[in-house]
């Protein structure tokens, strides 16, 4: 059977089964905004997300009870241009965010306001990260070389 | 604003391509340098400082591991504190998550958020500060 965890007001709880959590969404306990998970899921969801727990009707989108996560547009611009900057790293931590972020924000769980500075920090990621494979690999072809000239030149 | 303990899947959902890509470069980075020293130079690495002669924010890790392998962890520390806090928390973190499938979730109003990112960019900056004042 599977059994359900729940964070209502930061407060997490559960092992709970199905029925159970039913019966809370039907006394108002547990609404569409609060996070539920159970195994299989990839992360904590909002329960009004949940087609086993609210119907598609019962939860009209950008209405009073649906919940959109809040973007995170600000931390990946940061990350992205850090990866330009400092160290590419950051850039790829940027890119990965920025992916789950847009896909998110198009699936209707993430707040969509967000989504140009997702986009340009993810588009900073893409470079950094790019910009640091180049350039291992031409420092690398260039040791490479060097080793090469340098047993050539002994011999 | 509070920490909450919530559980996660053990796994974290990270692209395969991403951690390839990462493990990659600190594995050229410590290639790198097990070579120079073993030749006796040791290249600058960061293009940042080659570029600026400005030491970036994250310059001082690879001396810093260097220490920190040879048991000189305070002396490894102190070549770039704040990345060394970060790896140590991060590392933790993962160790917990892995182990027990846990994780934890910060739930902060709007106005706290504000003042956490303030006090981030405060540390960022001062640990940049430090570092220029000492391996410039």
């Amino acid at each position: 059977m599977e059994q359900w965890h729940i964070i209502v007001n930061g407060q997490q709880s559960g092992p709970i089964s199905l029925e159970e959590l039913k019966q809370r969404i039907d006394a108002g306990s547990v609404t569409a905004k609060d996070l539920v998970w159970r195994q299989g899921m990839q992360q904590w969801q909002p329960a009004g997300s949940v087609a086993e727990l609210f119907d598609a009707g019962q939860v009209p989108q950008g209405m009073p009870g649906s919940y959109l996560k809040p973007h995170r547009g600000g931390a990946i611009l940061a990350l992205g241009i850090l990866g330009l900057l400092v160290c590419f790293v950051m850039g790829i931590v940027a890119w990965v965010m920025g992916n789950n972020d847009l896909r998110e924000m198009t699936a209707g769980q993430m707040d969509r306001s967000g989504e140009q500075l997702t986009m340009a920090g993810r588009i900073c990621g893409i470079i950094s990260t790019v910009l640091a494979i180049v350039g291992c690999a031409g420092s690398l072809i260039w040791f490479i070389i060097m080793a090469v000239v340098g047993i050539a030149s002994h011999s | 604003m509070t920490l909450h303990i919530v559980k996660v899947p053990r796994r974290p959902n990270w692209p395969w391509w991403a951690v390839a890509i990462v493990a990659a470069h600190f594995a050229l980075v410590a290639a790198v340098s097990v070579v120079s020293s073993s030749v006796g130079s040791e290249p600058d690495l960061c293009l940042f400082h080659r570029l600026t002669s400005v030491p970036c924010p994250s310059c001082g890790a690879t001396r810093g591991v260097k220490e920190i392998l040879t048991g000189r962890i305070l002396a490894g520390w102190g070549y770039n504190p704040l990345l060394f806090t970060v790896f140590s928390v991060f590392g933790a973190w993962l160790a917990v998550r892995l182990a027990f499938g846990r994780s934890v979730r910060l739930i902060a109003s709007r106005n706290e958020r504000k003042v956490l990112w303030a006090l981030a960019c405060a540390v960022f900056l001062g640990n940049w500060a430090y570092l220029i004042g000492h391996l410039r």
